[in-house]
């Protein structure tokens, strides 16, 4: 079996079980119950063995592979275009991780089961995997609205006002950045006759160029970046527990992979034009984030972790901006690699702040998930930081490192109050099991970052066009 | 001449439309008084579903050139079919109503179709006046007289309609006699070509006046004050016959007229339309905002997309006409405002219904009227999502990149995105107001109305390449 054949499933095994999730909503609610549980882990672990083995299989001289590609709307020269690269891979896997503790939230963290919820969870996975699987603006727009209206409608279904608030701010802004996706899909058309990315070797100046600020501000909105990040906050104390996990972890990781694909991919020689403006940008970014962060009430978990993860955008900005290999290999390693701790992070802050629990190991365990999105050495997100840091100037380098301590400041400054005397229920079993789980890859990627060398190659094939513009050596 | 020669194969819908309906008033009148009975609709449905499989059929035919009365293109073929599908939804949502169907209705509902078919399909002036004086009278009729449920609202919205119609008709027939005597003869093709010396300024005021005809009929900004009365005051079948044999029409007519002979006799036509184009879509978005009623959100709706429609026009002045952007457009706005008006009639009797909780009280309807705002909002993965990129990819194509209208039209897009996925979020996550009146059970019509809508939308949302095909075909040999 190759690769061509199976990439589709990826898309087409979430998107049934979404339908089978809807037909399952007609049944009996105990037998319903019971069957979307079984369908849900069956579907999941079907998702995660396959981005398995594509990732096990995955070789670092593949640089793009166009697997499957058929005319979609000849008049814009759109192509239904699914190619794989190493950076689609290495975020597959992580959004695989993601949606794995979304159903694990969604099945013991709610109150009441929802098949609704469930059936959102996979139409989200499938529409997110299409938009990392994408080789075509347009379809990539397709993909991102479909996403976006699925979350809000994930955010919101089943919960309270504030809830229902969280799912029309997240609403209107993925809306916006639709809107400018495909505005952006629809100048590179004007200009070029196609939106396959493929195809769009080199830009010429022109009406095109209207793309650039266009898809630059839909991916600000996703990534996201300040001032585009208002939307984060309310999600992310609000809302459904799947609906919360997959915008943190899946949502924000996919507008970074994009940012590399469609934004360093398409438009190297405007990004190197404009180089010192994403730099200020990302260091604003994360300068504002850390100063907010800092702010937050000392037991506001939610809210020092959605300001984290704004500072998070901002480090990836500085990264692409270096316009070099290791900064950008680094910006993606960094941001790659918060999702998993940040979504045990938020599921954890969630618990803490609905219970007021506090004990010696929950204290250790939110310090250790507090060091790891600090970049501590040793965890997964070292070796991203430490590539950006090493990848720009010293006054940069400075900045990110003041940027990043008082962000991981704000993050450990809780644990004192969680190693204070006990109180509190004792954790639930699956949480503290993925919490543990999700230390323990932290730990283990730290020491073996793996796919360092097959993204490098991805970054340096994306860079070669910057290269062809005069600005790289 | 034989018949064969004389197109019969791109004649028959017409001339079955027009014989059933013949044979149904004949019927009506021998079987007076009247009784309550669905079997004329049924037959007016069937007659409307025969017409488009034999449009649909034209389409594996060579195309020829030379017709002698209606044109017989793919893109007269396009617009048939989109009038068709319109009409048959509409069939379908007055099978659906409370109460049958007058017994005058389906012939109403019939003939209007037709004059909307011979409007588009025609080749000269006077068959163009009479199409559309055809469909306008019929349509008029059909809201007033289909009026049992919101007590004279029907026939306020009808004299509403009236007035503009008129007036309409008016401009369109001075217009009509001032483009005959300066070219000398009614024909479109021979418009510009057979202008006698000096009669230059008798052309442009012709057109003028024409195109505000056409204007007034298609509901611009400032002639759109009858059209969100009509959304709201008229029978769902009525509101839904309005666009599919009196806007749509009116829009592919124009689209023709701008593409061949209005470009030359009106200077300034592209910007003339650009005009109307973004005084629509900002009037309609703009005045979607606030409204918490569903049929007036979808009447202030329905005017924008004919401000966004106006604007693939204007872009194709004078050249191959809509480049296929209008038509993907007008394919997806037909479905969903019929969506929209099946939910409406099936979430309760009023026309003032604000749909709030529906997806709580009525989760079916509810996700089929987020589905249906969704789509008109432009979004994916439906198939307006299309047509909308299509229309951004032209107009900045014709702007070269910049462009005031252009950056606005842009904006009206997503201010009216806004104001529908908002109310998408009132019915989805707001707690349902106890209704004191019980929802009547759905009717199979209307249900089938509404999933057929939703199939349309979503199918070729997801996969649009044979409509876009189709409407690429259908934009380059529309070029008179």
């Amino acid at each position: 079996m190759t690769l061509p054949l199976l990439t589709p499933a990826l898309i087409l095994l979430p998107m049934a079980s979404a339908v089978l999730m809807v037909a399952l909503s007609g049944r009996n609610s105990l037998a319903r119950n019971l069957q979307a549980r079984q369908v849900a882990g069956v579907a999941m672990g079907l998702q995660a063995a396959l981005v398995g083995w594509f990732y096990v299989t995955w070789s670092p001289s593949n640089v793009v592979q166009t697997v499957f590609e058929s005319p979609w709307l000849p008049a814009l020269g759109t192509m239904l275009s699914l190619s794989l690269d190493a950076i689609s891979v290495h975020a597959l896997v992580v959004l695989s991780a993601v949606s794995v503790i979304a159903i694990v939230a969604e099945l013991y963290m709610e109150s009441r089961l929802s098949v609704a919820r469930l059936a959102l969870i996979f139409v989200v996975v499938a529409a997110l995997n299409l938009l990392l699987l994408s080789g075509d603006l347009l379809c990539a727009a397709v993909a991102h609205g479909v996403a976006g209206l699925a979350l809000a409608a994930l955010l919101g279904v089943g919960c309270e006002t504030a809830g229902h608030d969280a799912a029309r701010r997240f609403a209107s802004w993925s809306v916006a950045g639709t809107l400018l996706l495909s505005a952006a899909a629809a100048a590179v058309a004007a200009g070029a006759e196609t939106t396959v990315v493929a195809d769009l070797v080199r830009i010429a100046p022109g009406t095109t160029r209207l793309a650039a600020p266009l898809l630059l501000a839909a991916l600000a909105m996703q990534i996201p970046l300040v001032p585009l990040h208002t939307w984060l906050a309310p999600v992310a104390v609000a809302g459904s527990h799947s609906g919360r996990v997959l915008v943190l972890g899946g949502w924000c990781l996919v507008g970074a992979a994009a940012l590399l694909r469609f934004g360093l991919g398409l438009f190297p020689d405007l990004l190197a034009f404009a180089s010192p403006v994403p730099m200020l940008w990302g260091i604003a970014t994360v300068a504002y984030a850390g100063l907010l962060s800092l702010a937050q009430a000392e037991t506001d978990f939610a809210h020092r972790l959605s300001w984290a993860t704004v500072g998070t955008g901002g480090m990836l900005l500085v990264g692409v901006a270096g316009l070099e290999t290791l900064p950008v290999l680094g910006g993606w390693l960094y941001a790659a690699g918060q999702a998993l701790p940040r979504v045990a992070m938020l599921l954890l802050a969630h618990w803490l702040t609905v219970t007021g629990a506090r004990s010696a190991s929950l204290g250790v365990l939110w310090g250790l998930l507090a060091l790891s999105l600090a970049a501590a050495p040793g965890l997964a997100l070292f070796p991203g930081w430490l590539l950006i840091s090493t990848g720009t100037s010293a006054a940069v380098a400075v900045g990110l490192l003041l940027g990043t301590a008082v962000i991981g400041f704000a993050l450990l400054a809780p644990t004192i109050h969680l190693l204070q005397a006990p109180r509190g229920p004792s954790m639930p079993a699956f949480l503290s099991r993925s919490l543990v789980l999700v230390l323990a890859l932290m730990l283990l990627s730290g020491m073996f970052p793996l796919p360092t060398a097959a993204v490098g190659d991805e970054v340096e094939r994306l860079l070669d066009r910057v290269a062809h513009f005069g600005t790289r050596p | 001449m034989s018949w064969a020669q004389m197109q019969s194969p791109e004649l028959a819908p017409e001339l079955l439309l027009a014989l059933v309906a013949l044979v149904l008033s004949l019927l009506d009148a021998v079987l007076w008084p009247r009784r309550e009975s669905r079997a004329a609709s049924y037959a007016a449905l069937f007659a409307l579903l025969a017409a488009l499989a034999m449009g649909l059929q034209t389409w594996d035919r060579p195309w020829r050139t030379e017709t002698l009365w209606l044109t017989g293109d793919p893109a007269a073929a396009f617009a048939d079919a989109l009038v068709l599908c319109g009409a048959i939804l509409a069939a379908l949502l007055a099978l659906g109503g409370n109460t049958p169907p007058r017994g005058g209705s389906p012939i109403l509902i019939l003939l209007s179709t037709l004059g909307a078919m011979v409007s588009i399909g025609s080749q000269d002036l006077v068959t163009l006046f009479v199409g559309l004086e055809l469909s306008a009278i019929s349509l008029l009729v059909y809201q007033a007289t289909e009026d049992e449920v919101n007590h004279g609202l029907g026939v306020r919205a009808a004299l509403r309609y009236a007035g503009p119609a008129s007036i309409a008709s008016a401009l369109t027939v001075f217009g009509i006699a001032c483009l005959w005597s300066a070219g000398g003869s009614p024909i479109l093709a021979t418009l510009q070509v057979g202008e006698a010396t000096g009669s230059g300024l008798r052309a442009a005021a012709g057109g003028g006046l024409l195109l505000a005809g056409l204007a007034i009929r298609v509901g611009a900004v400032p002639f759109h004050l009858w059209l969100a009365d009509v959304a709201v005051g008229c029978k769902p079948s009525a509101v839904l016959l309005t666009l599919s044999v009196g806007v749509v029409p009116a829009l592919v007519v124009l689209g023709r007229l701008v593409a061949g002979p209005l470009s030359m006799l009106i200077p300034e036509l592209e910007g003339l339309l650009l005009l109307f184009a973004v005084l629509s879509s900002t009037f309609g978005a703009l005045l979607a905002l606030p409204q918490r009623r569903l049929r007036r959100l979808l009447g202030y709706s329905i005017l924008a997309h004919v401000g966004f429609a106006l604007a693939g026009i204007a872009t194709h002045a004078g050249e191959d006409p809509f480049s296929g952007t209008a038509w993907l457009q007008l394919a997806a706005l037909i479905p969903a405002v019929a969506g929209v008006l099946a939910v409406s009639a099936l979430a309760g009797p009023k026309g003032d219904n604000t749909a709030k909780g529906l997806a709580r009280s009525r989760p079916v309807e509810g996700i089929l009227l987020c589905l249906f705002l969704v789509a008109l909002a432009g979004l994916p993965p439906t198939l307006t999502f299309v047509g909308r990129s299509a229309l951004w990819s032209s107009l900045i194509t014709y702007s070269g990149g910049g462009g005031i209208a252009t950056g606005v039209l842009m904006l009206d897009g997503l201010i009216l995105a806004y104001a529908l996925v908002r109310f998408a979020g009132r019915v989805i996550f707001d707690v349902p107001t106890p209704s004191a009146e019980a929802v009547p059970a759905p009717k199979p019509a209307t249900a089938a109305a509404a999933i057929l809508a939703a199939a349309v939308l979503l199918v070729f949302g997801l996969w649009p390449l044979p409509i876009a095909q189709a409407a690429q075909m259908a934009a380059y040999t529309a070029v008179r």
